[in-house]
């Protein structure tokens, strides 16, 4: 326990302090030693199953940290993506039981997730509302609306095709590894491309002079809103199908580990930067981390315990750097 | 304006806590007058009890409130403190030892995110809630392989906390509604509410006329951890048990809350008064729900929907302070040709 504790603690300050001149390096080398010190001293987290299974469940909630990244750009917050995915999976299941057609009832389902993503970012640009209460506010509204299908669902098991689809493979590995590739690759280049990243950093720095300069701030904010909550949702259908049944819990506390793996990976909560492909990183880290304390044999409790800590001086060390940059 | 001749609402600065009240009124009216249930003698006691603790650590929340910030460990630390002070009594101290640990657990837990956020600078949502989910894991691992309700034999002293009552009314109803008048006096009328709702309403200018910024922050969220911990041990008394679920989600309720009884995430805003009536809210919604017989699924809904609401109103009502008109806000006028739509500093 202690030593997962210290080094999670050692590697995320770590990360921290050199980053901003290697960018996502050291996390990179961070999780890599972390790797190597689990292989090394437990033969089986290097075996197939093991690593797979990790990468395969990482890749899913990676969907959703991508565009989760963009909103911290922009120095907003988005906390409803946990309960988004939970309703897009729970809905879709929901759907499906009332006989509408499979594609119909996933077409509906993120439909209703970028709805909610719609309500948060309009709500935010028109009335200037904190975005972290307010998507509080959506994040308990949607819990309960998944609360209410899941307990008329009362554990089904979702129909065969519907279930199929997380067992689709392509290049012979599971769709959402393939997805999670591209969309890094895709979050690499629109980084170093493109205007439209630019001007997300600059309303993130300073959103006056941003608008003085003619960036449409509004509008880009309302689609980063909408592009959050629509990326949850695919995540979670795609989690649903893998699941096979409705569960209320679904996603719960996720949009803090989203925050965390996103400040490891180089955002701030005081936007203006932040790297999606390096939030995938962060992920990583933590499912690592979290692999090998299960490893370990620690209590299961104590990872509560160690993500708060991680949360924490991330944060922190996020801060000091900012405040000394 | 001549104070003089300001409506005395807005004089004493309670137009919104006025509102609150209308509606808890207008509740109660509805709730008498549509369930017969609400008036029994049980339904007023289980309110009273749950509103009790409520009302106690919505006052510290409010005062977070007041000098900007708040707080989302209370209901772990309620939970933690509660847990302490029966272990505490069960290893056979006594009552005031117990108790003294339980509210020095909430003092302590206050104290390190009064370090974090004051000292270190982190923002108060992330530190407080890191430190939530470390109380609750420190709090799994205390009652790991406990029975779900261990600890029952407490002193009768102890359960009398929470269970007597005099003509009805609970002592630790008429506990809290002391603590309101007082939190109100405090506020009110003298220079350390004063400070408070300087430091809230613009941190740097407080600052510049001499107050320790610092040092109310921090007091605030001891204040704060304080009072959880004082609900913690109270709700133990009544319930008679150390429970490990005690306090979870409570937060957003209070925070709800807060943001009802006319506090404001932007600081500077509030009251114990408004605290207490936005608990009255909450209490007397969720009791709709149990009278009626909705499925308790509906109610983070309603919850949620409620803090959506009155966040859009605060937001509205600020933007409308700033005179922006009401075609800008509803976006009928393309905001960007009037300049006085551009977002604060």
């Amino acid at each position: 326990m202690t030593e997962a504790t210290s080094m999670a603690v050692a590697t995320s300050a770590l990360a921290e302090r050199g980053r901003r001149h290697l960018g996502p390096l050291p996390l990179l080398v961070v999780t890599a030693a972390l790797c190597l010190f689990l292989g090394l001293t437990r033969e089986n987290f290097f075996s197939a199953s093991n690593l797979y299974s990790l990468v395969y469940g990482v890749s899913i909630e990676c969907l959703a940290v991508f565009a989760f990244t963009y909103v911290m750009v922009l120095r907003e917050i988005d906390l409803s993506v946990g309960a988004v995915y939970a309703l897009a999976g729970v809905m879709s299941g929901y759907l499906l039981l009332e006989g509408v057609p499979m594609w119909g009832a996933i077409t509906i389902a993120l439909a209703a997730a970028a709805l909610v993503g719609l309500i948060n970012g309009l709500l935010v640009v028109r009335l200037r509302v904190n975005s972290l209460m307010l998507t509080i506010g959506t994040m308990l509204l949607v819990r309960g609306l998944v609360g209410v299908m899941t307990t008329t669902l009362r554990g089904n098991t979702f129909p065969r095709p519907f279930r199929a689809l997380s067992r689709e493979q392509l290049f012979g590995v599971n769709v959402s590894i393939v997805a999670m590739v591209v969309l890094a690759i895709a979050a690499i280049l629109f980084q170093q491309r493109s205007v439209l990243f630019r001007h997300m950093c600059y309303i993130g720095e300073n959103l006056r002079s941003a608008v003085i300069y003619g960036v449409r701030a509004d509008r880009i904010k309302v689609m980063a809103f909408v592009a959050s909550s629509f990326m949850a949702g695919v995540a979670g259908i795609y989690t649903a199908s893998r699941i096979t049944h409705a569960d209320a819990n679904m996603g719960l506390g996720m949009e803090f580990t989203m925050i965390t793996a996103a400040v490891l990976g180089g955002a701030s909560l005081y936007g203006g930067r932040g790297n999606a492909a390096a939030s995938m990183l962060g992920l990583f880290l933590i499912a690592v981390l979290i692999n090998g304390m299960a490893m370990y044999d620690i209590e299961p409790v104590f990872q509560q315990f160690v993500i708060g800590a991680l949360l924490i001086t991330t944060v922190a060390a996020d801060t000091i750097l900012k405040r000394r940059g | 304006m001549q104070l003089g001749s300001m409506p005395l609402l807005k004089r004493w600065r309670l137009e919104q806590e006025a509102i609150t009240f209308a509606v808890v009124l207008l509740l109660v009216i509805l709730l008498a007058w549509g369930s017969p249930a609400f008036l029994d003698s049980n339904n007023l006691d289980s309110l009273q009890t749950s509103m009790a603790p409520n009302m106690i650590i919505a006052i510290g929340m409010m005062v977070l409130f007041i000098v900007g910030l708040f707080d989302l460990s209370v209901g772990a630390v309620m939970g933690l403190s509660g847990i302490i002070t029966a272990l505490v009594l069960s290893a056979g101290y006594g009552m005031g030892a117990a108790i003294a640990c339980g509210l020095g657990v909430g003092i302590g837990i206050g104290l390190i995110n009064g370090l974090l956020v004051a000292v270190f600078g982190i923002n108060h949502l992330i530190a407080t809630l890191g430190v939530m989910y470390m109380t609750r894991g420190v709090i799994e691992v205390l009652l790991l392989g406990a029975p779900l309700a261990g600890f029952t034999s407490f002193p009768l002293a102890f359960t009398m906390l929470g269970n007597g009552s005099i003509v009805g009314v609970y002592w630790m109803f008429l506990f809290a509604l002391a603590l309101v008048v007082v939190g109100e006096f405090v506020l009110r009328r003298t220079v350390l509410g004063r400070r408070l709702y300087f430091t809230g309403g613009n941190h740097d200018a407080a600052r510049l006329i001499g107050i320790d910024t610092k040092r109310m922050q921090i007091g605030a969220l001891v204040f704060s951890g304080f009072m959880a911990a004082l609900a913690g041990v109270l709700v133990t008394a009544r319930i008679g048990m150390a429970n490990r679920y005690l306090g979870i989600g409570l937060e957003m309720n209070i925070i709800i809350a807060c943001l009802v009884g006319g506090g404001s995430i932007a600081g500077g805003k509030g009251s114990a008064i408004g605290a207490m009536l936005g608990v009255a809210f909450i209490s007397l919604i969720t009791n709709a729900f149990n009278l009626f017989e909705v499925p308790s699924e509906w109610q983070s809904s309603v919850i949620g929907a409620v803090l959506v609401v009155v966040v859009a109103i605060d937001g509205i009502l600020l933007l409308r302070k700033q005179r922006v008109s009401w075609q800008t806000i509803l976006g009928w006028r393309s905001p960007r040709r009037n300049s006085a739509t551009l977002p604060a500093e």
